[in-house]
Protein backbone atom coordinates (compact mmCIF):
# COMPACT_ATOMS: atom_id res chain seq x y z
CA UNK A 1 0.00 0.00 0.00
CA UNK A 2 1.45 3.57 -0.60
CA UNK A 3 0.91 6.78 0.38
CA UNK A 4 -2.34 7.89 -1.90
CA UNK A 5 -3.89 4.74 -1.29
CA UNK A 6 -3.90 5.43 2.23
CA UNK A 7 -4.60 8.48 2.21
CA UNK A 8 -7.99 7.86 -0.05
CA UNK A 9 -9.41 5.44 2.53
CA UNK A 10 -9.00 8.36 5.36
CA UNK A 11 -9.22 11.66 3.24
CA UNK A 12 -13.02 11.87 4.28
CA UNK A 13 -12.74 10.95 8.06
CA UNK A 14 -13.12 13.33 10.89
CA UNK A 15 -9.86 13.33 13.20
CA UNK A 16 -11.74 11.27 16.04
CA UNK A 17 -11.90 8.67 12.80
CA UNK A 18 -8.56 9.23 11.86
CA UNK A 19 -7.65 8.40 15.06
CA UNK A 20 -9.24 5.15 15.54
CA UNK A 21 -8.08 3.71 12.13
CA UNK A 22 -4.42 4.41 14.00
CA UNK A 23 -5.24 2.93 17.03
CA UNK A 24 -7.26 -0.37 15.33
CA UNK A 25 -3.54 -1.18 13.84
CA UNK A 26 -1.96 -0.37 16.77
CA UNK A 27 -3.87 -2.57 18.94
CA UNK A 28 -3.95 -5.99 16.26
CA UNK A 29 -0.49 -5.06 16.18
CA UNK A 30 -0.32 -5.65 19.85
CA UNK A 31 -2.07 -8.48 19.63
CA UNK A 32 0.16 -10.26 17.41
CA UNK A 33 2.63 -8.92 19.49
CA UNK A 34 0.91 -10.39 22.66
CA UNK A 35 0.44 -13.48 21.04
CA UNK A 36 4.20 -14.18 20.68
CA UNK B 1 -15.20 2.10 7.75
CA UNK B 2 -12.59 1.01 5.51
CA UNK B 3 -9.28 0.15 7.19
CA UNK B 4 -7.28 -1.72 4.57
CA UNK B 5 -3.94 -1.82 6.79
CA UNK B 6 -5.51 -3.59 9.67
CA UNK B 7 -7.01 -5.94 7.38
CA UNK B 8 -3.81 -7.15 5.77
CA UNK B 9 -1.70 -7.41 9.78
CA UNK B 10 -5.40 -9.53 10.30
CA UNK B 11 -4.86 -11.82 7.48
CA UNK B 12 -1.18 -12.29 8.40
CA UNK B 13 -1.89 -12.99 12.00
CA UNK B 14 -4.43 -15.31 10.62
CA UNK B 15 -2.59 -17.18 8.61
CA UNK B 16 0.04 -17.72 11.40
CA UNK B 17 -2.69 -18.83 13.87
CA UNK B 18 -3.55 -21.26 11.68
CA UNK B 19 0.02 -22.57 10.92
CA UNK B 20 0.68 -22.88 14.27
CA UNK B 21 -2.43 -24.98 14.97
CA UNK B 22 -1.22 -26.95 12.04
CA UNK B 23 2.06 -27.51 14.09
CA UNK B 24 0.67 -29.43 17.10
CA UNK B 25 -0.79 -31.80 14.46
CA UNK B 26 1.83 -32.70 12.30
CA UNK B 27 4.73 -35.22 12.65
CA UNK B 28 8.26 -33.71 13.93
CA UNK B 29 9.34 -33.31 10.16
CA UNK B 30 6.34 -31.55 9.02
CA UNK B 31 6.71 -29.44 11.98
CA UNK B 32 9.73 -28.24 10.92
CA UNK B 33 9.09 -27.03 7.87
CA UNK B 34 5.84 -25.27 9.29
CA UNK B 35 8.11 -23.56 11.62
CA UNK B 36 9.88 -22.18 8.89
CA UNK B 37 6.59 -21.34 7.24
CA UNK B 38 5.59 -19.23 10.54
CA UNK B 39 9.25 -17.32 10.11
CA UNK B 40 8.04 -16.46 7.02
CA UNK B 41 4.83 -14.98 8.05
CA UNK B 42 6.56 -13.13 10.93
CA UNK B 43 9.29 -11.71 8.13
CA UNK B 44 6.34 -10.78 5.74
CA UNK B 45 4.20 -8.91 8.76
CA UNK B 46 7.41 -7.09 9.95
CA UNK B 47 8.09 -5.79 6.78
CA UNK B 48 4.89 -4.92 5.78
CA UNK B 49 4.59 -2.93 8.77
CA UNK B 50 8.39 -1.15 7.97
CA UNK B 51 6.78 -0.75 4.44
CA UNK B 52 3.27 0.85 5.42
CA UNK B 53 4.88 3.07 8.31
CA UNK B 54 5.93 6.49 6.50
CA UNK B 55 3.35 6.48 3.61
CA UNK B 56 1.01 6.53 6.45
CA UNK B 57 2.39 8.90 8.22
CA UNK B 58 2.80 11.22 5.17
CA UNK B 59 -0.78 10.62 5.00
CA UNK B 60 -2.41 11.13 7.77
CA UNK B 61 -0.36 14.56 8.19
CA UNK B 62 -1.91 15.43 5.02
CA UNK B 63 -5.43 14.99 6.36
CA UNK B 64 -4.71 16.40 9.61
CA UNK B 65 -3.45 20.10 7.42
CA UNK B 66 -6.79 19.55 5.58
CA UNK B 67 -8.80 20.29 8.68
CA UNK B 68 -10.79 23.24 9.75
CA UNK B 69 -9.32 25.07 12.42
CA UNK B 70 -13.42 24.45 14.00
CA UNK B 71 -12.88 20.72 13.06
CA UNK B 72 -9.29 20.92 15.21
CA UNK B 73 -10.97 23.20 17.59
CA UNK B 74 -13.52 19.91 17.78
CA UNK B 75 -10.88 17.59 18.03
CA UNK B 76 -9.38 19.28 20.91
CA UNK B 77 -12.89 19.33 22.62
CA UNK B 78 -13.33 15.92 22.41
CA UNK B 79 -9.81 14.97 23.56
CA UNK B 80 -10.49 17.22 26.78
CA UNK B 81 -13.78 15.09 27.37
CA UNK B 82 -12.00 11.96 26.75
CA UNK B 83 -9.19 12.93 29.41
CA UNK B 84 -11.82 13.52 32.19
CA UNK B 85 -13.24 10.33 31.30
CA UNK B 86 -9.99 8.10 31.61
CA UNK B 87 -8.83 9.84 34.72
CA UNK B 88 -12.19 9.01 35.94
CA UNK B 89 -11.52 5.31 34.51
CA UNK B 90 -8.16 5.24 36.25
CA UNK B 91 -9.78 6.20 39.78
CA UNK B 92 -12.49 4.16 39.30
CA UNK B 93 -9.85 1.12 38.61
CA UNK B 94 -7.07 1.96 41.53
CA UNK B 95 -10.20 2.26 44.17
CA UNK B 96 -11.18 -0.97 42.96
CA UNK B 97 -8.12 -2.63 42.91
CA UNK B 98 -7.47 -1.10 47.46
CA UNK B 99 -10.84 -1.63 47.98
CA UNK B 100 -11.04 -5.19 46.73
CA UNK B 101 -7.60 -5.49 48.89
CA UNK B 102 -6.61 -7.68 45.39
CA UNK B 103 -3.08 -8.45 45.75
CA UNK B 104 -4.24 -10.72 49.10
CA UNK B 105 -6.93 -12.57 47.30
CA UNK B 106 -4.75 -13.62 44.56
CA UNK B 107 -2.36 -14.34 47.69
CA UNK B 108 -5.15 -16.50 49.18
CA UNK B 109 -6.54 -18.01 46.31
CA UNK B 110 -2.64 -19.12 45.28
CA UNK B 111 -2.06 -20.56 48.70
CA UNK B 112 -5.57 -22.36 48.94
CA UNK B 113 -4.81 -23.86 45.58
CA UNK B 114 -1.83 -25.56 47.36
CA UNK B 115 -4.29 -27.12 49.91
CA UNK B 116 -6.79 -27.58 47.18
CA UNK B 117 -4.16 -29.58 45.67
CA UNK B 118 -3.06 -31.37 48.56
CA UNK B 119 -6.46 -32.54 49.06
CA UNK B 120 -7.02 -33.31 45.17
CA UNK B 121 -4.06 -36.02 45.62
CA UNK B 122 -5.84 -37.40 48.52
CA UNK B 123 -8.64 -38.81 46.50
CA UNK B 124 -9.69 -40.15 43.40
CA UNK B 125 -10.51 -37.26 40.53
CA UNK B 126 -10.00 -39.25 37.64
CA UNK B 127 -13.19 -41.04 38.99
CA UNK B 128 -15.33 -38.05 37.81
CA UNK B 129 -16.79 -37.71 40.81
CA UNK B 130 -17.97 -34.40 41.19
CA UNK B 131 -19.77 -34.48 44.62
CA UNK B 132 -16.30 -36.14 46.10
CA UNK B 133 -14.68 -33.25 44.81
CA UNK B 134 -16.78 -30.55 45.71
CA UNK B 135 -17.43 -31.82 49.00
CA UNK B 136 -13.63 -32.21 50.10
CA UNK B 137 -13.40 -28.83 48.27
CA UNK B 138 -15.71 -27.18 51.61
CA UNK B 139 -14.23 -29.24 53.97
CA UNK B 140 -11.18 -26.99 53.14
CA UNK B 141 -12.74 -23.97 52.84
CA UNK B 142 -14.79 -22.45 56.12
CA UNK B 143 -17.75 -20.66 55.80
CA UNK B 144 -16.18 -17.89 56.15
CA UNK B 145 -13.93 -17.68 53.21
CA UNK B 146 -17.05 -18.48 50.99
CA UNK B 147 -18.97 -15.51 52.48
CA UNK B 148 -15.38 -13.18 51.71
CA UNK B 149 -15.11 -14.73 48.51
CA UNK B 150 -18.72 -14.19 47.44
CA UNK B 151 -18.27 -10.72 48.79
CA UNK B 152 -15.57 -10.15 46.67
CA UNK B 153 -16.74 -11.18 43.54
CA UNK B 154 -20.12 -9.41 44.07
CA UNK B 155 -18.58 -6.23 44.36
CA UNK B 156 -16.02 -6.83 41.78
CA UNK B 157 -18.37 -7.19 39.50
CA UNK B 158 -20.55 -4.03 40.52
CA UNK B 159 -17.26 -1.81 40.48
CA UNK B 160 -16.63 -2.74 37.29
CA UNK B 161 -20.22 -2.41 35.52
CA UNK B 162 -20.37 0.14 32.93
CA UNK B 163 -16.59 0.80 32.75
CA UNK B 164 -15.40 1.44 29.39
CA UNK B 165 -11.84 -0.73 28.32
CA UNK B 166 -12.24 -4.00 30.46
CA UNK B 167 -13.11 -6.89 28.47
CA UNK B 168 -16.11 -7.20 31.54
CA UNK B 169 -16.99 -11.17 30.15
CA UNK B 170 -13.47 -12.45 30.69
CA UNK B 171 -13.01 -11.08 33.95
CA UNK B 172 -16.26 -12.27 34.62
CA UNK B 173 -15.46 -15.84 33.65
CA UNK B 174 -12.00 -15.62 34.95
CA UNK B 175 -13.08 -14.49 38.48
CA UNK B 176 -16.21 -17.29 38.26
CA UNK B 177 -12.86 -20.41 37.44
CA UNK B 178 -11.33 -18.54 40.50
CA UNK B 179 -14.25 -19.21 42.74
CA UNK B 180 -15.92 -22.14 41.07
CA UNK B 181 -16.71 -24.76 43.39
CA UNK B 182 -16.34 -22.18 46.22
CA UNK B 183 -19.57 -19.98 45.39
CA UNK B 184 -21.48 -23.29 44.47
CA UNK B 185 -24.17 -23.20 47.76
CA UNK B 186 -24.62 -19.01 46.62
CA UNK B 187 -24.47 -18.89 43.07
CA UNK B 188 -24.99 -22.09 41.74
CA UNK B 189 -26.73 -20.73 38.47
CA UNK B 190 -23.94 -18.32 37.58
CA UNK B 191 -21.21 -20.54 38.02
CA UNK B 192 -22.83 -23.98 36.82
CA UNK B 193 -20.96 -23.44 33.36
CA UNK B 194 -17.26 -22.32 34.49
CA UNK B 195 -17.43 -24.99 37.22
CA UNK B 196 -18.34 -28.12 35.12
CA UNK B 197 -15.45 -27.03 32.90
CA UNK B 198 -13.01 -26.88 35.77
CA UNK B 199 -13.71 -29.97 37.15
CA UNK B 200 -13.33 -31.24 33.74
CA UNK B 201 -9.94 -29.84 33.80
CA UNK B 202 -9.04 -31.41 37.02
CA UNK B 203 -10.22 -34.72 36.18
CA UNK B 204 -8.14 -34.47 33.12
CA UNK B 205 -5.30 -34.75 35.50
CA UNK B 206 -4.22 -30.70 35.50
CA UNK B 207 -3.15 -29.62 38.87
CA UNK B 208 -5.81 -27.15 40.49
CA UNK B 209 -3.02 -24.44 41.55
CA UNK B 210 -2.25 -24.74 37.76
CA UNK B 211 -5.54 -23.52 36.83
CA UNK B 212 -6.01 -20.90 39.28
CA UNK B 213 -2.41 -19.92 39.03
CA UNK B 214 -3.13 -19.23 35.61
CA UNK B 215 -6.08 -17.85 35.56
CA UNK B 216 -5.40 -15.19 38.48
CA UNK B 217 -2.25 -14.05 36.07
CA UNK B 218 -4.95 -13.44 33.88
CA UNK B 219 -6.82 -11.45 34.96
CA UNK B 220 -3.63 -9.43 36.51
CA UNK B 221 -2.47 -8.95 33.27
CA UNK B 222 -5.65 -7.59 32.23
CA UNK B 223 -6.47 -5.20 34.42
CA UNK B 224 -2.44 -4.08 34.22
CA UNK B 225 -2.74 -3.91 30.41
CA UNK B 226 -6.04 -2.00 30.92
CA UNK B 227 -4.42 0.52 33.60
CA UNK B 228 -1.17 0.63 31.03
CA UNK B 229 -3.25 1.28 27.65
CA UNK B 230 -5.17 4.07 29.62
CA UNK B 231 -2.18 5.75 31.30
CA UNK B 232 -0.57 5.49 28.03
CA UNK B 233 -3.46 7.48 26.62
CA UNK B 234 -4.01 9.74 28.60
CA UNK B 235 -0.06 10.57 28.89
CA UNK B 236 -0.82 11.06 24.97
CA UNK B 237 -3.73 13.50 25.54
CA UNK B 238 -2.14 15.51 28.21
CA UNK B 239 0.71 16.08 25.44
CA UNK B 240 -1.33 16.92 23.25
CA UNK B 241 -3.29 19.68 24.98
CA UNK B 242 -0.63 21.26 26.57
CA UNK B 243 -0.86 24.63 24.83
CA UNK B 244 2.44 25.05 23.50
CA UNK B 245 2.13 21.66 21.61
CA UNK B 246 -1.31 21.97 20.01
CA UNK B 247 -0.28 23.17 17.06
CA UNK B 248 3.32 21.35 16.54
CA UNK B 249 1.05 17.85 17.43
CA UNK B 250 -1.88 18.62 15.26
CA UNK B 251 -0.03 19.92 12.31
CA UNK B 252 2.81 17.79 12.29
Amino acid sequence: MNEEEIYNEIENMSLIEVEKYLEDIENSFEEVYHAK
Amino acid sequence: MPNSILDKINQINLEIEQLKKEQEEKSSLEKDWIKAKIAEKEVELADFLDRIAIPLKEAVKKVIKEQSPENIEKFIEAKKNEKIKIEQNLLSIKKYREFQQYGELLYKLINKSIEIEEMGSKIDLHDGSKTTFMNKLKEILPKAEYIILEKTFLEGQESIKGKEGIDKSRFTRHFNFVVAGVLEEVMPELIEEEKFITLKRVEAGIEVSQIIGELSQDIEKDIWKFIKKQENKLERINNLLSRKNINRTVHE
